[in-house]
């Protein structure tokens, strides 16, 4: 069924918009970096310094700026539709009036958004990593701490930045699957999926999350740079990890009860 | 409806074994809004079933609750005798409600393709090529259904259903929207699946799709029963009184006397036909709980010869009208 699932989804339009933004923007970054020959003035951004210099630090600096809107909105256009694109089209009925169970499709279809998510980030992070490379070409990098990481150990790093940028981002997921579950409007979904992030995003710039703060999931989406200190500070990265987790665990099951109860009226 | 329950538990019920479908006592309320009370229908094996009734009737309502997509507020859904409470219960039924939805973004073939791993049968499912072929669709089954007439895409529905092979199927409105072609058929197609044994439910709103098709009918309106069983016992159902077809020799006399009499009452409206007699001289009129009989002994009384006197079968339009619009 997942197979299926994802067969469908390489077949919408609006998947290939998810991934072709994901591939786009890296190089649009590049070009502009390029013709302009400036970026952020350095200490405005981690890794700006090697802007010029360094194409490792591309997928870095794209994954830093992509993580605030971009990366959440590709996420939540797809996942926002998942169960209720099926529902304006009508396909729902046609499929639950099959053997397979409505426990079973739901599992499929929040697999296959996931794995979606994952090749979004993917994309994101292996194109501006290929473009920095063919580009500019990679030089040792400057770790945040001061440190410097060799070649391979910045690649390394770059990815395990991309694996922490998308736990948050699995979590939205999950959760625009629940409102598509509960509104059976894509539209809804999605722009309800947004909203959240920022939303929080604004209570943690005006400092209304107190204590709650560090536990936002909008405040997960920067755990990664920890890997770039020296030592690695291990702390935010075990709570980034644990908030998604309960952010998705929680939207995944409260969407699946509604899924398996909801009468199919369309 | 005392008569149609007798029935249910006559001898030849039970050799024909469980039936195909039970509704016992189901009701479904959206918040205040009754749209299905009470319902109880048996569907026998081999039956073509006619479930009839007007729009809102519920009749969409009673079909996503035997399909499982909406669940009932009380009472319940039997197939072959199981409790339908998931799909497993549902394996032996297929079917469709109100306008089928296809992923219009994929061929008919890739959309029968992932309909069948969603039936999880394998290698048991029949080749999807045979069920396009039956629905006449082969030619077209590359393209997208997004290039679809509403016709293909009803008939591509019982091709989706057909790939289940279904001993129960579900149809509902399967003609709705088609040209008179595409109509003909969808009810030869009908016709056809009824003689290889399956038991139809078919709901409609076209009366001479339920003559032409139906051995049986139950008829709906606002969530309730109205009638059910057999086509000529819902009309005695629906009379109550008994409607003839009178010709005299003295058209004009015989009208006089039957208006003098407490227990008849003159019928106008459309002149009736009667074979080998022009309509000014058929007389329309119902009889009381008397019947017939004293009415043409005071015809003859009052020396009016009858000619021909025919018990009128009201038609299923009319019938159907008279149920959906009293109360």
């Amino acid at each position: 069924m997942v197979r299926w699932e994802l067969f469908k989804l390489i077949r919408q339009r609006r998947t290939f918009l998810g991934l072709g933004a994901a591939a786009v923007v890296p190089i649009l970054f590049l070009a502009a970096v390029r013709i302009t020959q400036e970026g952020p003035p350095p200490g405005e951004a981690p890794f700006a310094a090697q802007l010029l210099s360094n194409g490792l630090v591309i997928p870095l600096i794209t994954l830093g700026f992509g993580s605030v809107v971009l990366l959440p909105l590709l996420t939540v256009l797809v996942a926002g539709d998942a169960i209720a694109g099926e529902v304006s089209a009508g396909t729902l009925k046609t499929v639950l009036g099959r053997s397979v169970g409505r426990s079973g499709l739901f599992w499929a279809k929040a697999a296959a958004v996931e794995l979606y998510t994952l090749t979004v980030v993917t994309v994101f992070v292996g194109v501006g990593m290929l473009a920095g490379w063919l580009a500019v070409g990679f030089e040792p990098l400057a770790g945040l701490g001061g440190t410097p990481l060799s070649v391979g150990e910045g690649i390394a790093l770059t990815w395990a930045s991309a694996g922490l940028v998308a736990l948050p981002l699995l979590a939205l997921a999950a959760f625009a699957v629940f409102l598509s579950s509960v509104t059976h409007n894509s539209v809804a979904s999605v722009v309800g999926g947004v909203v959240l992030i920022l939303l929080l995003q604004l209570v943690s710039t005006l400092g209304l999350g107190g204590i709650l703060d560090p536990y936002l999931l909008t405040n997960q989406f920067s755990a990664w740079l920890n890997l770039m200190r020296e030592p690695i500070d291990w702390a935010p990265i075990v709570r980034a990890a644990w908030v998604s987790f309960l952010w998705a665990a929680g939207s995944f099951l409260a969407a699946w009860a509604v899924f398996v109860r909801r009468d199919v009226l369309s | 409806m005392a008569e149609a329950q007798g029935q249910r538990g006559m001898p030849s019920d039970s050799t024909d074994g469980v039936p195909a479908l039970e509704l016992e006592g189901l009701t479904k309320r959206f918040g205040d809004f009754v749209a299905v009370e009470d319902l109880n229908l048996v569907v026998r094996r081999g039956d073509v079933y006619g479930f009839l009734g007007p729009n809102g009737s519920g009749k969409s309502t009673t079909i996503r609750m035997i399909l499982g997509l909406v669940r009932p507020t009380s009472g319940e859904v039997r197939i072959f005798g199981r409790p339908a409470t998931g799909p497993t219960d549902r394996a032996k039924m297929a079917g469709f409600v109100e306008a089928p939805g296809f992923y219009e973004y994929l061929s008919a073939r890739d959309n029968l393709r992932l309909l069948a791993a969603a039936d999880r049968r394998g290698d048991k499912a029949p080749p999807i090529q045979r069920v396009l072929e039956i629905a006449g669709l082969s030619d077209r089954a590359r393209d997208r259904v997004r290039t679809y007439s509403q016709g293909m895409k009803q008939r591509l529905a019982i091709a989706a259903a057909l790939l289940r092979e279904p001993e129960f199927l579900v149809l509902d409105e399967p003609t709705n929207g088609l040209d008179p072609g595409g109509m003909r058929d969808i009810r030869a197609l009908v016709r056809r699946l009824s003689g290889e044994g399956l038991t139809i439910f078919l709901s409609t709103h076209l009366l001479a799709e339920v003559e032409q098709l139906c051995n049986r009918v139950a008829v709906v309106g606002r969530g309730r029963l109205l009638a059910e069983g057999a086509l000529a016992e819902i009309s005695d159902q629906a009379r109550g009184r008994t409607e003839y077809r009178l010709v005299a020799d003295d058209p004009e006399r015989s009208r006089l006397v039957l208006q003098t009499r407490e227990d008849v009452a003159l019928l106008n409206g459309r002149p009736e036909e009667l074979e080998g007699f022009s309509p000014d001289e058929v007389v329309r009129f119902a009889a009381g709980p008397g019947g017939v009989g004293p009415v043409v002994r005071g015809l003859v009384e009052e020396g009016v010869e009858v000619l021909a006197l025919v018990p009128a079968r009201p038609s299923l339009e009319e019938l159907f009208l008279r149920l959906t619009e009293e109360g």
